[in-house]
């Protein structure tokens, strides 16, 4: 039972140059956000704030109704994963597990019961007596996993706890993670700046730029209908248009939002059909596997086109066509 | 490149000869037969081992540099091990300012400080001799504690800590739990190193050294103005032996190439 109100957090390591902004969110019982946005935008500094290894300066957290703002960080019963994994070197595997049991008031029996019962749903049983300089990476942020999750936390933070995997241990280990927030229904923030990754596991996202939240929806909601430009650019919608261009040249899009710009991904655009909307020039042609990458300029600037059409060459000169359904438009950010 | 290692070598060899054949000479001339050190030795004794420790002077003597360098090494851990994790994990203002205070001793030469102890400490404040010494070894032992404390500190990742805070442990209690069992390698090199040089130390100790303070090095001096016999040699032999244990451990440990 811990909702989190975070309330008009602000931040700055030193003078006029915050780095956190009035940033306001709420995150409901049991679920999993993701914080997403890019390296610097402050991802860390919240989680910190939220954790109590920063001291707050502006603003308030409300867990399960009650302001955590002065609670000192050892007696919020969080959990952290560490970006490092941060185990203790001089404990085995089991030893670190058992740790943060060992400041419950339990029986002896009782944490080495509970600490073998973590370790089998986590996979470690077999390396419980084993050192952490003798764990590949993977299986160190499945200790550190396992040890946050020991003390059955209020709360689980996750700061970039797959950054330092490989593409496949990544994958496996972010399916744990999901799997171990639904069966303990533990409301969980999970900091990323990968965006597939972060899809792939959240109930919501929360897309971060320069200390503020620019859009908090969905992962489908933030994919199909990103707000701003700048979620629209991290979530791969690489053209971008002027609204005023469309409208005089007659492109029909919804026209509801005030914003001046509108966006349409890649692989939306088709290239050579009879209607072209757009014409350019082929600039650059990349293999990238499931298909073709163009890069046309057009007078629009240049915009990527991605298909499995192969038979464009550089310097071709190639008319651009979409549907106006997939134009998405934008509102202004500040 | 072939005749620079042949260069290297050859300097090499040089300096070993430099500094093995005058210490093998004292390990020789401690079990010769005459009365006088020399060299060769004409017969095989070990009479000066067992006059030295017939010496009042010598047993007492190394009783009091034993003591006051366990005193001295442990004080300096005592300041240094908390002065070093506030240096290395706290913001603090002038932090370089800090550290170089307590460098310092290291940079001036020890007969200095020595001889200013004694002016201020011994003449003027008029503290006995034994607190004196002892001030004068903590200062000597402290920027050895504090320089390989600070490697320890900056080796150790400070989310390590945090974790620990994370799963409801006090800052106090992290520290003991996490912190010192993870330095502790730094902590006994430090204590090493301190102890060899607080109890060869001479420049430090000879002033503050009286009828009723009797150290080692002192006593060797003192018993050289009488006496020219091997006891010297044997005492010599047995310093060479513990600070070499000693290194041999602190190695261990940390690896030399740390240690110096
Ligand atoms: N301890 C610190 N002192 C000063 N500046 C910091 C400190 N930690 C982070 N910053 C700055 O704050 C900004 C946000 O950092 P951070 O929260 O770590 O971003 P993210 O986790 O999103 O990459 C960065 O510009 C970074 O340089
Ligand atoms: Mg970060």
């Amino acid at each position: 039972m811990a909702q989190i109100k975070i309330n008009n957090l602000s931040h700055s390591y030193q003078k006029n140059k915050q780095i956190l902004k009035d940033l306001s969110l709420d995150i409901h019982d049991g679920e999993l956000l993701s914080i997403l946005g890019p390296s610097g935008c402050g991802k860390t500094t919240m989680l910190r704030l939220i954790s109590g290894l920063l001291p707050m300066q502006e603003g308030s957290i409300i867990v399960a109704g009650g302001d955590i703002s002065k609670v000192p960080v050892y007696k919020r019963n969080f959990g952290m994963v560490f970006q490092s994994y941060a185990l203790f070197p001089h404990m085995t595997i089991f030893q670190n597990v058992a740790f943060g049991l060992k400041r419950k008031k339990l029986s002896k029996s009782e944490i080495f019961e509970k600490t073998l019962s973590i370790l089998k749903t986590t996979g470690l049983l077999d390396l419980k007596d084993r050192m952490p300089n003798e764990l590949s990476g993977g299986q160190q942020q499945r200790v550190s996993l396992a040890r946050a999750l020991a003390i059955n936390p209020d709360v689980l933070l996750l700061d970039e706890p797959l950054s330092n995997l490989d593409a496949k241990l990544r994958i496996e280990m972010r399916e744990e993670i999901s799997r171990l927030q639904k069966k303990m229904k533990m409301t969980t923030i999970f900091v990323t700046h990968d965006q597939e990754e972060c899809f792939a596991i959240s109930d919501r996202v929360a897309v971060m730029n320069h200390g503020k939240i620019e859009q908090l929806d969905t992962p489908q909601n933030i994919f199909r209908h990103p707000k701003t430009k700048f979620v629209a650019a991290f979530v791969g919608y690489e053209n971008f248009v002027p609204k005023q261009w469309a409208k005089e040249h007659n492109w029909r899009y919804n026209d509801i939002i005030s914003g001046s710009q509108l966006t349409i991904r890649p692989e939306k655009i088709e290239l050579g059909s009879n209607e072209n909307i757009l014409n350019g020039k082929v600039l650059v042609k990349n293999f990238l596997g499931n298909n073709y990458q163009y890069i046309v300029e057009t007078e629009l600037g240049r915009m990527k086109v991605d298909t499995q059409q192969e038979n464009y060459e550089i310097n071709d000169d190639i008319g651009l066509s979409f549907s106006e359904k997939s134009l998405i438009e934008l509102e202004d950010g500040d | 490149m072939k005749s620079k290692i042949r260069f290297s070598s050859i300097v090499g060899f040089i300096v070993l000869l430099l500094l093995i054949l005058p210490l093998a000479m004292v390990v020789v001339t401690s079990f010769g037969t005459e009365a006088t050190i020399s060299f060769p030795i004409k017969g095989f004794t070990f009479e000066w081992y067992h006059n030295l420790f017939q010496q009042p002077d010598f047993v007492d003597g190394m009783k009091m540099s034993f003591i006051v360098a366990i005193i001295a090494s442990c004080l300096a851990l005592l300041v240094g091990i908390p002065a070093v994790y506030a240096l290395t994990r706290f913001q603090i203002h002038r932090r370089n300012w800090f550290q170089n205070i307590f460098l310092s001793p290291a940079l001036i030469p020890e007969i200095v400080i020595g001889f200013a102890l004694y002016q201020t400490l011994v003449i003027s404040f008029g503290l006995p001799l034994f607190i004196s010494l002892l001030i004068g070894h903590f200062l000597l032992c402290l920027p050895y504690v504090i320089r390989l404390l600070t490697a320890g500190m900056l080796d150790l990742d400070k989310s390590i800590e945090e974790a620990a805070w994370m799963v409801g442990y006090n800052k106090v209690i992290t520290f003991f739990k996490i912190v010192i069992p993870n330095i502790k390698q730094s902590i006994m090199a430090a204590f090493i190193l301190s102890f060899i040089n607080s109890f060869n130390n001479i420049p430090i100790t000879l002033f503050m050294n009286g009828p009723s303070l009797n150290m080692l090095p002192t006593s060797i001096l003192n018993y050289l103005e009488n006496n020219y016999d091997p006891t010297v040699s044997a005492v010599s032999v047995i310093l060479m032996i513990i600070t070499a244990a000693l290194m041999m451990i602190a190695e261990k440990y940390l690896g030399l190439n740390k240690l110096v």
